[in-house]
């Protein structure tokens, strides 16, 4: 699929690979890129940022919380008034919130909270989830051949202190790979990207000693830029044999 | 090598802790990577160093390297 051609969502797109990935698909010639957050601050912020070296006209804004089912049924509808059919929905909307999941320690006893649980796995996999089926909705009614782009990430394979978040990112691949099946008769395609460590807002949240070490098992030796993960939902798009598959952009993380 | 230089070792080890910043005073707000997660590692690395299974309770009193000297003492190591 050309991306001058796609009309996209980008989940999350207040700021980091989010941000990037709308940033990416403005460039590439997206006739309209649906830019959905939380709260019309992120929007005006994501605005401010694109409109300097893009068309903000065919920025289409909207504000839903991908836990609210009812919230982002309307906005795909409002995506589909403003831009008349979708082709890439980009699931990007995350949140990390690392802790063990039970710990004997100088603290005590501590259990990974219930609260933190549900909202991981709400955001990150429920969240997806509802995105991809009205993307995949939406595109069907339109006859869109269109592509789903979910961001895993490289800790979907395990990573101390993130079983919630790890375990939401292995759900998405899993997720990735029976909507490709799925959809595949309608010549829908759906992908999946796990970035490395990657200078993002929510990265920064990150204690200092463990970015180190995740940097220290890469063969980059360095932090991924969100614009490289935009890059990477790009080519999500233009190849058309890429399909239900994980696409690693890590740097060459072996830890 | 005395059982401060061994734990110094371990905590070089775990939590890349330089030795010559450790001592029996040590405590976890002065090692970054000693959190409720690291904690488990250090357990697991002096579990295996000096062959011994703590008590749970010997594990949640281990609040400063002193302390962890003390525990290993009451089980027969030192120096």
């Amino acid at each position: 699929m050309e991306v001058s051609k796609a009309r996209a969502i980008v989940t999350g797109a207040g700021s980091g690979i989010g941000l990037a990935t709308a940033r990416a698909l403005l460039q590439g010639g997206s006739p309209a890129v649906g830019l959905l957050v939380r709260r019309q601050e992120s929007y005006d912020a994501a605005l401010a940022e694109l409109a300097e070296d893009a068309d903000a006209e065919r920025l289409v804004p909207l504000i839903a919380d991908v836990r609210d089912a009812d919230a982002l049924k309307a906005a795909f509808e409002n995506f589909m008034e403003s831009a008349g059919k979708l082709d890439v929905l980009v699931n990007n909307a995350g949140v990390l919130l690392d802790g063990a999941a039970v710990s004997f320690s100088f603290k005590g006893v501590t259990r990974y909270p219930l609260e933190s649980l549900r909202e991981t796995f709400d955001t990150n996999l429920m969240g997806s989830f509802l995105c991809a089926q009205l993307g995949a909705e939406h595109m069907l009614r339109k006859r869109s051949k269109g592509v789903i782009i979910n961001i895993s990430s490289v800790s979907r394979n395990g990573r101390p202190g993130q079983a919630a978040y790890s375990a939401s990112k292995g759900g998405i691949v899993s997720m990735t790979s029976t909507l490709a099946q799925e959809l595949a008769p309608f010549k829908i395609r759906c992908a999946a990207i796990a970035p490395g460590l990657i200078a993002t807002p929510m990265a920064e949240r990150i204690p200092e000693a463990y970015r180190k070490e995740m940097l220290s098992s890469s063969a980059a030796g360095r932090m991924g830029q969100p614009e490289e993960i935009g890059h990477g939902v790009i080519f999500c798009i233009e190849n058309d044999f890429f399909n239900g598959s994980v696409l690693e952009l890590d740097g060459g993380a072996f830890g | 090598m005395s059982t401060l230089d061994r734990l110094a070792k371990i905590f070089q080890e775990v939590f890349d802790h330089e030795p010559s910043q450790f001592s029996r005073e040590t405590v976890p707000d002065e090692v970054e990577k000693w959190d409720s997660i690291g904690h488990m590692s250090l357990v697991g690395e002096l579990e295996t160093t000096f062959e011994i299974e703590f008590e749970i309770d010997e594990i949640m009193e281990m609040a400063s390297a002193a302390q962890i000297l003390e525990i290993l003492r009451a089980r027969g190591i030192s120096d």
